[in-house]
């Protein structure tokens, strides 16, 4: 139980990672780094500093309690992030929760704590825990003994992984792990270093393997990015990656694109790229019924709208 | 086989056979049916439907016409298109278009087959939200005619019940029946508009115009106006009650308040009439009368029961008269059901369903001409129209369908655009067994198939079927008007029968208007009596007993000096004893508004359908009733909560305030806006499952029930507690100067024992969580909360796991809930003030995120988006 880890928030009543009511323990670092990612906070593996902008009451705390004075620019009320250690005093004083840090150091039972509050939840909804992130999986120790714990204390549990970690931490949950949402981004190899900075061989190996173990408990979501990976090509490259292990899936689910995430770019200082705007919901529905179709109907592609 | 099916995939829009495509490929067609089926689990003919419809419901959902979808996929006929379609999805084609344009494709409507809303039902719906006959025509009579019989009575010298049971009689014999086209049940109330507003007329044009036009004689019209300048004299001398000054005090400025509404606040045993009819009920007056000896409340009693015989006949013999008239808006057939029911009802026994909705209709009537509408309320109507429903049913001469209709009918009749004429489904009976009912579905559709304000509760308990509580919630997300709301049996029970009520009895209990607990026809709840506001405790203990919105003011009692609460818990302690002086002041103000009531206020008709008044004598609201008690509504529970683990951390724990200087910072309403942001976001907030401050809200909550338990001894009067704030928080809020908890002076307090606006941060579970670890089963005035949701999570895919809240929740001790599905005018005002809207979030895609967290184009888009999907 001395193992702790690093988790940028944890979040209850979540309907919609895995079947009932959840609570969902976001990770932080991620060793992709994905254009569009939606939870950009938990990609580095360092404390983030967020700054929203909407909540600051210009109160001038934080300049004060700057070490460097530098920080924070008192009159515009600007996040100067070039010099900045991360070191969360700013946040400590700041009152109105304009700043806040995310990612802390846990404890196990600190975490097991919280997801216990809605036990009686789980059990009612046949719901429990999702790990995700960030990369869940490069703290794959204290994954595998949480999800332990939680499986003693009969909580599903799910987790949601990019797959990009070496074999061996996946290995270590397999046990404990009743259902995993896994990343496919893009199909194509080159294309997928262009736009989450690695190459998907690790990825791909990974789920082919990981198909073969747990079969029947995987879903394979596809966030679909405009003019990335929506082609017709798109979809044929996708069907040929997961036709020979589309058997051993639970299901496919196709991921509208959306931009809701842009702000939280601005509070953790990132750039946003924009991939224009969202499909149509008649879009997504062929998408799913032609990839359903390439892959033969042997596995179900829900589109999550 | 991959290869056939690849076929047949690419050859679907062609007419295709087993036999053509097992010979295709070279097989028997008994060889080819049987692999084909252990292959794709369907047979061919199966799944060339399942597969081609599949396509056609694609292609019409991207707006391709309908017929020709079904040629296009090798459907000779548009018919055969239907059948095909009706066997994979349930529905025609043309009803899965308008049903898929708003439900999540894949997660189709599991929707229960429900009864349409009839043209008859569809116009008289209109027409009563439009108000076209409803406002002004025959607003007034009620008012006027009761002025009337009450002027001859006091002029007569008659007794206050009498003079009040002349009044009701005046109006029976008087009003004028009207009968709208189309509609199944008759009566109007004649005495309220759609707000809840009371019509009198005013001596001028308009007034006289409004008297011709609601058919009231010249003469009365005279007389009317003549009572108005000159009123009679009222027999009864004057009673005066007699506050102290703390008493006044705490009344003025809204710290403790008591007084006697019982008025308005009832639900009474209509079921009575339904079973007697009026002349049953007539014998029993009779009867009590040998026993008891005359009475002026049997004389009234006699008096207007007589002119209620009549009630149905004016009806009966208006419809008559439209027949013989050959007025072609009428159908006759309408008219001949019309005269059928009010032949017979009130007078008589209900003999069938018709009769029985009619004649409850009636009985509601009569008990708004006593003291108008308001949250009269009705009961369980499931439980007490089912006998008709079922023998009726049984007997083939009523159909589902025209049972629907009626009860649209009846909702119709109780439209208001404020309505607290609260009906009940659902529930528990004492064997422990479910009281969920054909008709409490059915009363569920027709809520949902209306889609107006209707005031509708679900009793549920763990006993009750899953799919009721499943349906109730869909129903709430469908009509997204905040209805039906939901009360547990599991805490109401025992919290009544804690209360000495007999747990027979407990197991009846219904609601008044907002969520009032009542026993049906067995008490006088006294509901919304006596009110007091928990953040004038705390501000009493900074004035050391005098008030700081009006510093001459002095309610309270001495606690010391600040100086002295070198503790917490002394400071806490302190805090307690100005509740129980603002609790006893409460119950004091009662207990004296109570004797004027029971003089001037007498209730003859709720006496009448009131278990224990008629076999007494005693009045209504002079205790007659079986059950008599006095519901206490404490307001600002999570305020004080939040507002004391402020003061523990800042001032005891951290040190970094002293209790004066909080005072300071109190009185000049946080002239710093860092401290005051710091008291909301550096401290625990009630509604996120964080323990020590729910415990608090618990602990101040079982004090408030210890102290109203003593004072029930004290005065003589049972006090029940009702951590209910009705809309009184913005009052409460105008009256207490800024608190600890970062509210400003003047800001409304949380709404019941719902978190304070925007404080709640950690979900849905958790909210419902603190709010269960309150002693629930302590409170049978209901421990109430609304909580705010975006329509989003009420969408139908959401259902399943909502009703597993639901479930959960209860088990921990939820008592009360009502949704509040967010419209896009709540997001508007979100965008404004995103702090009061921490809650609020919106589901897109794979992830849910904050509404104040989204850059503000994005705001605009969401809230055009839900107003869109609000039409």
């Amino acid at each position: 139980m001395s193992l702790s880890a690093n988790i940028s928030n944890i979040s209850r009543s979540s309907l919609h990672d895995g079947p009932g009511i959840r609570t969902v323990v976001y990770f932080k670092g991620c060793a992709l780094s994905c254009l569009w990612c939606h939870n950009p906070e938990t990609v580095s593996y360092k404390k983030d500093i967020m700054y929203a902008q909407i909540k600051c009451i210009h109160c001038g705390k934080c300049v004060e309690i700057c070490p460097d004075h530098h920080i924070i620019d008192g009159n515009d009320m600007l996040f100067l992030r070039d010099g900045c250690t991360h070191c969360g005093k700013c946040a400590d004083v700041c009152p109105s929760g304009a700043l806040t840090v995310s990612g802390k150091e846990k404890t196990l039972s600190d975490v097991l704590k919280e997801i216990e509050k809605d036990l009686h939840y789980y059990k009612q909804s046949g719901g429990g825990v999702t790990l995700s992130g960030g990369e869940c999986l490069l703290q794959a120790d204290f994954c595998r003994d949480l999800l332990k714990e939680c499986k003693e204390k009969g909580i599903h549990t799910a987790i949601e992984t990019a797959l990009f970690v070496p074999w061996e931490n996946i290995e270590k949950v397999i046990p404990y792990a009743d259902l995993f949402y896994t990343d496919f981004k893009i199909a194509g190899s080159e294309k997928h270093k262009q736009y989450t900075g690695q190459d998907n061989r690790l990825i791909y190996d990974n789920l082919r393997k990981l198909s073969e173990t747990s079969e029947g408990k995987i879903i394979v979501r596809i966030p679909l990015i405009p003019a990335v990976n929506d082609s017709d090509e798109d979809i044929e490259q996708f069907a040929g990656k997961l036709s020979g292990i589309s058997q051993n899936l639970k299901g496919i689910e196709i991921l509208k694109y959306n931009s809701l995430a842009a702000s939280k770019y601005q509070s953790s200082g990132r750039e946003y790229t924009s991939f224009g705007d969202t499909q149509t919901d008649d879009e997504i529905i062929s998408y799913c019924k032609k990839l359903e179709d390439k892959l033969q109907s042997r596995v179900k592609v829900f589109c999550v709208i | 086989m991959n290869d056939i099916l690849k076929y047949i995939h690419n050859n679907i829009t062609l007419s295709l056979s087993a036999v053509d495509v097992a010979k295709k490929f070279g097989y028997s067609k008994w060889y080819f049916c049987d692999k084909f089926k252990s292959f794709t689990g369907k047979t061919f003919v199966e799944y060339v439907r399942h597969y081609r419809t599949q396509l056609s419901a694609m292609e019409i959902l991207s707006g391709k016409k309908i017929q020709d979808v079904a040629m296009d996929y090798g459907y000779d006929t548009v018919s055969g298109f239907n059948k095909a379609f009706l066997k994979e999805y349930g529905c025609s084609p043309t009803e899965y278009k308008k049903q898929a344009k708003e439900a999540f494709l894949y997660y189709e409507k599991r929707r229960i087959s429900m009864i349409q809303l009839s043209d008859r039902c569809a116009a008289l719906r209109d027409e009563a939200v439009n108000k076209k006959h409803y406002q002004r025509y025959y607003a007034i009579q009620r008012n006027l005619y009761y002025e009337l019989g009450a002027a001859d009575a006091m002029e007569a010298g008659l007794t206050p019940t009498e003079v009040i049971s002349e009044g009701i009689t005046r109006i029976i014999e008087k009003f004028t029946p009207v009968i709208i086209p189309g509609e199944l049940l008759v009566g109007f109330n004649h005495g309220e508009d759609n707000y809840g507003e009371l019509c009198l007329p005013e001596e001028t044009e308009e007034g006289w115009a409004l008297i011709r036009d609601n058919g009231i004689s010249e003469e009365d019209g005279k007389r009317f106006f003549e009572i108005k300048r000159n009123p009679p004299k009222n027999p009864t001398p004057d009673y005066v009650v007699e506050f102290t000054e703390a008493e006044w005090k705490a009344n003025a400025e809204r710290a403790g308040n008591g007084r006697c509404i019982a008025d308005t606040h009832t639900v009474i045993g209509y079921e009575k009439v339904l079973r007697l009819g009026f002349s049953g009920i007539l014998k029993e007056i009779e009867a009590a009368e040998k026993k008891n000896g005359s009475l002026p409340m049997y004389n009234g009693m006699k008096k207007f029961t007589t002119a209620a015989l009549k009630m149905g006949d004016k009806f009966a013999d208006a419809a008559e008269k439209i027949k013989q008239s050959g007025n072609e808006e009428y159908n006759s057939a309408d008219l001949d059901f019309i005269i059928s029911t009010c032949r017979n009802v009130p007078k008589n026994p209900a003999r069938n369903f018709a009769e029985a909705v009619q004649s409850l209709l009636f009985a509601h009537l009569l008990n708004t001409w006593e003291d108008h509408i308001n949250a009269n309320s009705l009961g369980r109507l499931d439980q007490i129209l089912y006998p008709y429903y079922k023998a009726d049913i049984d007997k083939g001469i009523l159909t589902k369908e025209e049972a629907f209709e009626i009860i649209c009918c009846l909702w119709i009749k109780l439209y208001r655009d404020y309505d607290v004429q609260q009906s009940c489904v659902g529930g528990s009976s004492a064997d422990g067994s479910s009281d969920v009912n054909e008709l409490s579905y059915l009363m569920l559709d027709v809520t949902e198939q209306l889609g107006f304000i209707r005031c509708l509760s679900v009793r549920y308990s763990e006993n009750t079927e899953k799919e009721f509580l499943r349906r109730a919630l869909e129903v709430t997300g469908h009509v997204q008007k905040g209805v039906p709301f939901y009360f547990n049996d599991d805490v109401m029970i025992p919290a009544l029968v804690s209360k000495g009520i007999a747990f027979k009895d407990a197991c009846n209990y219904t609601q008044i208007g907002c969520v009032e607990t009542v026993i049906p026809g067995k008490s006088n709840p006294h509901a919304v009596t006596g009110e007091m506001n928990m953040l004038k405790a705390l501000e009493y203990v900074f004035g050391n007993g005098h008030s700081m919105m009006h510093p001459d003011y002095f309610p309270g009692i001495e606690t010391g000096s600040l100086d002295n609460f070198k503790t917490y818990e002394s400071f806490y302690n302190a805090v307690m004893k100005q509740v129980r002086r603002l609790l006893d002041l409460t119950c004091s103000q009662v207990k004296k508004s109570r004797e004027y009531a029971v003089i001037h206020m007498p209730r003859p008709y709720k006496s009448l359908l009131t278990e224990g008044c008629l076999e007494s004598g005693h009045d209504f609201n002079d205790a007659g009733a079986v059950y008599d008690y006095y519901q206490i509504m404490l307001c600002g529970i999570p305020n004080l909560a939040d507002s004391l683990a402020v003061i523990r951390k800042f001032i005891y724990e951290d040190k970094k305030y002293t209790l004066d200087q909080l005072k300071e910072i109190l009185v000049n309403n946080f002239p710093d806006e860092a401290v005051r942001q710091e008291f909301i976001n550096k401290a625990p907030k009630y509604g996120n499952d964080i323990s020590e401050v729910d415990d608090i809200a618990a602990e101040i909550m079982n004090l408030s029930c210890d102290i109203l338990d003593e004072l029930s001894e004290k005065y003589n009067l049972s006090f029940h507690a009702q951590p209910f704030t009705f809309l009184w928080m913005i009052d409460h809020g105008n009256e207490s100067i800024a608190s600890p908890d970062g509210r400003r002076s003047g800001e409304p307090l949380a709404y019941s024992c719902s978190s304070m606006q925007g404080r709640d941060f950690n979900g849905l579970t958790a909210l419902l969580n603190s709010i269960a670890k309150l002693p629930t089963k302590r409170a049978p005035g209901t421990t109430s909360a609304i909580v705010e949701v975006d329509p989003k999570l009420f969408c139908d895919r959401n259902i399943d796991t909502l009703t597993d809240i639901m479930i959960a929740a209860s088990k921990k001790g939820l008592c009360n809930v009502q949704f509040n599905i967010v419209d896009a005018e709540t997001l508007i005002e979100a965008k404004k003030h995103p702090e009061k809207y921490n809650n609020l979030a919106v589901r897109v895609s794979g992830f849910s995120q904050k509404f104040n967290l989204l850059s503000p184009e994005l705001q605009d888009h969401i809230i055009g988006r839900t107003k869109h999907t609000c039409l």
